[in-house]
């Protein structure tokens, strides 16, 4: 299975690399307090070993300033390379997240929720990319300049030593103890924006409706109430970390007033000089300093954290369709079995299933017609062609195998699906044809003209070339629909599914297309449709309602037996 | 200055919480900032041999403790009145857009709205707020820094202040530098997350047609382009933080050497005044580094100050956005008896006429239809009647009043209506369908979810009635509609509006739907808006519109006799 951070490994090697030129970088940090000890006790102090010796002073001083410079082209390097090796880590996690949008089904995609996984690719994808650079550059800062201030003020003095350790240990527990309970706090403050953000969304996209029903008052009180638990959610959060400055400012503090007390009394007996002191202060003020960093990356870091594991959490779902074993699709001639559906039952987990034990046979080149109302499980069922579900009960036969022994890719290849989504790509109206693929020009006019979208295409002044923005945002229902079919009858595939692809037809385009269809001979055609005109020619007939085929047959024997079909037909007929 | 305009109402209730802020930040300070000073007293005082500091030891932990506890109150605050001002700002947009006229929620994208309401909120918080804080606490801290510095040594103080804007310009360089490679890196994650969107709208259709190859090349290719602009600037924005570091260590050094030279040579610096010693040097040196942050974290801040002033900006744009008032104050009466369309003229952007001088009586109980094609000003008419749109000229008359000397409130809850565009509020579909009566028990709202159809499907559903479902959830249109067609029927509302409400739902379920609106509107008025035309036929008056005009009315049968429009229309859906 692939995890968030497997990418990280090829880098390994860097990662590790950047950090250890970094405590080049604090080594020099942790070394001028000792210089500046140096200039006082040595230089500055009556009875020191170069007192009143400008020169030496001065070299000192040109020392410090050296030692910035090389921890200035160390840090550089550092950041060079965490830059480098974040940019590059979240390319591949993005990468590897869309690959695993396309392994997984639609269904699951749906379960999971898409707006959810382009999240993913979206914001977690860059807070893991801050996360690992700011690991590379910072996290080791911290850790090294506190333990390498610990082990300066031991060389300085033993007991100094112990101070300084005691004081830095309790900053470390309280940010330590800080760090342990924001996550969580951080996480239940995002379930309230989200929370926020449905109401917010439920008030702009409702707001007739909310107007309509006069329910403004209402909604106005509902979010208040959630505005305030959101703050309330907030100040806890802030109350907690209100607690990291002011502490560890104490702490720091509480040490220096030590440090003076020993110096006070061990000024002649152990001899921490005054130069001593003023590096000691050094050491705890520059530890001070890089904790607190410390703690403003906690957020970026359990940002990233969380996201890691929402990460982990998308890459834990196994793809449900998988390749089956079979290397080789039988070929089988016209009138030979091409689906054969055994007792499928496909259940979303309600109090119904969505099909139940439905039996279906489709002969390869026959013209199959599926009808049933809004929610009767026609497109359920047309999902099962496409593989895009398995059932969770019975058998879904594909040339006379079970449909799971074949490669998924072999059966998709099969079949044109024209679904009732209008799925068109911003690009241009050739682009949406041709998917890339190479056709000559007549046959492009021939599909266009077959699914009657000739006329309006070429009524562009750009034809072929017209652009198509996202979702076909710039055509009409019944324009989309006829480029879909068009599309569909340009692949030249052997089965064609249209899913009630021509709703947005009216009946006379509706006739013209199907006939248009039907000239297309061996061809296998599984028409879905709520119009019983649009079936009625076809060679069998499923009727579904509420999940089940409660007939089946020609249009003329399920007049006569199938009270649904009749319905059905008569209401149509009674328009006319 | 403008910003801070649009900021201080959020703000102002709460001022007196502010100035209490900032009497914590300058005692949290002082307390601070006293504690490097008596170190250097300290130090002095052991360097002559008197080892007796006891005195500065506890004067140092009394600053300390108070250091602590007006820190911890300074930090409280501040985010007590930060927050309350957020949700003040919140309270008050969300207002904004509940009053704001549908116009104005029709003319923006909602996706952009709703950011308004989440997002730049957030970042208003984030930037001006927590910025604003900053540099609150950093002028404290500047100003008492500067007081203790220039009580020590005015020479080495003024040392301090001249070169202390060398470490801001070198970050200020960096970052106007950095908002180049920021802009490019954002515009290329807007581009490979639109790939990605438009790949999960398409899901099925790529899986069909094997395009999942050719969308990871695409990806690939938006990918790489992203890495390139994002390694720019990531590294750009690292610069800072060890650029300032090493201009802070310099201005380090250059205090040391100074106060050695002070040291050293006393007498060439007698003009200075008070004789410099060792422990004042020990001061110096933890000033000027205390001296330096706030102006580091401000640079900082600086980024995400500007994100919040245009977050602001937005915010305050529709908070200001003129309200939709609701003037009426003429009571309707307790029935609508008669409602009345007396040559209403409107147009949505003032030039192109949608409604040109339609009149049109409409009686107690009875159904009108109104037909026509696409775009002839069908769904303005039931605008207009809801007044989600006000009209030029003319208007509705219910009872022989004006809608518009109506209370919007009254007029509406005279009216139920189901639009095209289905809506759901984020909830359980039982709390959906009683929507309009939220006192309705279960059996009546299983009641209605069965004059609609709707039960089974429902029942389908994992957790029945209890489902969670939102207007993008994975029901079908033709499911939502149904649930909104259960609305009306468990509301039972004295006049009717139905907008194309069926139009997603297949011809058997729409024809036994028919008897239950039947009987829904059995003495009730009604008007409708109908797609197929075979659902308005026994309509008391059907109403034909052309490009805003009526061009036939009458009932179904001297429509079709008539032989004019409407019959054209009826014959060509049956065709």
């Amino acid at each position: 299975m692939m995890t968030t951070l497997q990418p990280l490994k090829k880098n390994a090697a860097k990662v590790i690399f950047a950090p250890m030129l970094k405590a080049i970088e604090c080594t020099c940090e942790l070394i001028i307090p000792f210089l500046v000890r140096s200039i006082i006790d040595d230089g500055l102090t009556t009875g020191g070993s170069h007192e009143g010796d400008g020169g030496y002073v001065l070299g000192l001083c040109g020392i410090v300033f050296g030692l910035s410079v090389l921890g200035f082209l160390c840090t550089m390097i550092t950041q060079y390379m965490a830059s480098k090796v974040a940019t590059e880590f979240s390319f591949d996690l993005k990468r590897n997240l869309y690959s695993h949008i396309g392994k997984l089904s639609p269904s699951q995609l749906d379960r999971y929720g898409k707006s959810k996984a382009l999240n993913l690719v979206n914001t977690a994808s860059f807070s893991l990319q801050t996360g690992v650079q700011m690991f590379m550059r910072l996290l080791i800062r911290a850790p090294f300049l506190v333990i390498g201030s610990i082990i300066a003020a031991f060389v300085v003095n033993v007991y100094a030593g112990l101070v300084i350790l005691g004081a830095l240990a309790l900053c470390a527990g309280v940010i330590g103890t800080i760090v342990r309970f924001t996550p969580r706090e951080y996480t239940a403050l995002m379930n309230e924006l989200d929370a926020i953000s449905v109401l917010g969304d439920d008030l702009i996209v409702g707001s007739r409706v909310v107007r309509a029903f006069n329910k403004q008052e209402e909604s106005r009180k509902e979010f208040r109430e959630e505005s305030e638990r959101y703050r309330k959610q907030a100040l806890r959060l802030s109350r907690i970390n209100a607690f990291i400055n002011p502490l560890t400012f104490g702490f720091v503090n509480l040490a220096i007033v030590l440090v003076l007390y020993l110096g006070s009394f061990q000024y002649q007996s152990t001899g921490i000089s005054v130069g001593s002191i003023v590096a000691l202060i050094s050491f705890l003020t520059q530890s001070l300093n890089a904790l607190i960093q410390f703690t403003r990356l906690i957020t970026s870091f359990s940002k990233a954290f969380a996201d890691r594991k929402r990460c982990d959490a998308f890459f834990a779902i196994e793809p449900d369709i998988v390749d089956g074993p079979l290397a080789e699709e039988p070929v089988i001639q016209d009138g030979e079995t091409l689906y054969e559906l055994k007792n499928v039952s496909v259940s979303f987990g309600g109090e119904s299933t969505a099909l139940d034990k439905v039996n279906v046979r489709i002969p390869k080149g026959s013209s199959i017609g599926v009808i049933g109302g809004t929610g009767s499980g026609k497109s359920t069922l047309v999902s099962l062609f496409s593989r895009f579900m398995d059932p969770v009960e019975g058998e879904v036969r594909f040339r006379g195998h079970n449909i799971k022994d074949s490669k998924v890719g072999a059966v998709r290849k099969e079949i044109a699906l024209v679904s009732q989504k209008p799925q068109l790509f911003k690009g241009t109206i050739r682009e949406n044809l041709t998917l890339g693929e190479a056709y000559s020009e007549q046959e492009i006019e021939k599909a266009l003209k077959d699914a009657l979208a000739y006329d309006f295409v070429y009524a562009k002044e750009a034809g072929l070339e017209s652009k198509v923005e996202e979702g076909g945002s710039n055509f009409s229902g019944g324009q989309k629909q006829r480029l879909l079919i068009a599309r569909a009858l340009l692949s030249n595939r052997e089965v064609l599914i249209l899913d009630d692809a021509t709703s947005a037809l009216d009946y006379k385009s509706d006739l013209l297309v199907r006939q248009q269809i039907k000239k297309r001979t061996g061809m296998t055609t599984i028409l879905v449709s709520q119009r019983a005109t649009s079936i009625k020619d076809c060679d069998y007939i499923y009727v579904l309602d509420a999940g089940k085929i409660v007939g089946e047959g020609k249009h003329e024997q399920l007049l006569e037996n199938c009270l649904i079909y009749r319905e059905i037909f008569q209401a149509q007929v009674k328009q006319q | 200055m403008k910003s801070f305009k649009k900021l201080w109402p959020y703000l102002s209730p709460d001022k007196w919480l502010i100035v209490v802020a900032f009497i914590f930040a300058v005692a949290s300070v002082f307390f601070k900032m006293a504690i490097p000073f008596l170190t250097g007293r300290a130090i002095d005082q052991i360097r002559t041999g008197d080892l007796d500091i006891a005195k500065y030891l506890f004067l140092m932990g009394g600053c300390l403790v108070f250091g602590v506890v007006f820190r911890y109150l300074f930090d409280l605050m501040t985010a007590t009145v930060a927050q309350r001002a957020v949700k003040r700002m919140r309270d008050n947009l969300f207002d904004a857009l509940n009053e704001v006229p549908i116009s104005y929620i029709d003319a923006h994208y909602h996706g952009d709205l709703l950011v308004r309401l989440v997002g730049d909120i957030e970042n208003v918080q984030n930037g001006l707020i927590t910025g604003a804080g900053a540099l609150f606490e950093g002028i404290v801290q500047v100003l008492v820094t500067l007081a203790f510095m220039f009580s020590l040594s005015w020479i080495l103080a003024l040392t301090v202040v001249v070169l202390t804007p060398i470490s801001v310009f070198v970050s200020k360089a960096i970052s106007s530098r950095n908002s180049r490679y920021f802009k490019k890196q954002s515009a290329n994650l807007g581009q490979l997350s639109n790939q990605a969107l438009e790949t999960l709208n398409n899901i099925e259709a790529i899986h069909s047609y094997g395009l999942m190859e050719k969308q990871e090349q695409r990806f690939e290719e938006l990918n790489q382009e992203y890495r390139a602009s994002s390694f720019k600037a990531m590294f750009a924005a690292s610069w800072i933080n060890p650029a300032t570091r090493l201009v802070n260590n310099t201005i380090y050094g250059a205090v040391i050497i100074l106060g050695a030279s002070l040291l050293l040579f006393p007498d060439a610096f007698s003009f200075t005044g008070i004789p410099f010693t060792v422990g004042m040097l020990s001061s110096f040196l933890t000033y000027s580094y205390q001296y330096m942050t706030p102006f580091n974290e401000i640079a900082d801040a600086m980024t995400e100050v500007l994100y919040a002033l245009t977050a602001l900006n937005r915010v305050d744009e529709v908070i200001h956005e003129t309200k939709d008032v609701d003037e009426g104050s003429t009571p309707v009466g307790e029935v609508v008896e008669r409602l009345e369309a007396k040559d209403i003229h409107f147009s949505y952007d003032g030039k192109r006429p949608i409604i040109d001088g339609f009149s049109l009586d409409i009686y107690k109980g009875h159904k009108i239809a109104l037909v026509g094609t696409t775009g002839c000003g069908k769904t303005t008419i039931i605008n207009l009647l809801m007044r989600f749109y006000d009209s030029q000229k003319g208007g509705f008359y219910a009872n022989d009043i004006s809608t518009k000397e109506i209370q919007k409130k009254e007029l509406r809850s005279h009216v139920g209506m189901v639009l095209q565009d289905t809506w759901l509020r984020h909830g359980s579909i039982r709390d959906n369908i009683a929507y309009g009566k939220p006192d309705a028990t279960m059996d009546e709202i299983v009641l209605a979810a069965k004059k609609a159809h709707a039960d089974d499907f429902i029942r389908r559903l994992e957790n029945g009635y209890d489902t969670v479902v939102s207007s993008s959830s994975g029901l079908s249109t033709g499911e939502k509609q149904l649930i909104c067609v259960a609305r009306i029927m468990l509301l039972q509302p004295e006049i009717i509006l139905l907008d194309e409400a069926t139009s997603n739902i297949d011809l058997r379920t729409e024809l036994q739907l028919a008897d239950a609106f039947d009987e829904l509107m059995k003495g009730k008025t009604s008007l409708v808006v109908a797609h197929r035309l075979s659902t308005i036929r026994n309509a008391d008056h059907i109403i034909v519109l052309d490009k805003g005009k009526i061009i036939e009315q009458g009932n179904f049968r001297q429509l079709m006799e008539r032989g004019g429009f409407f019959a054209e229309l009826y014959n060509a859906q049956l065709a």
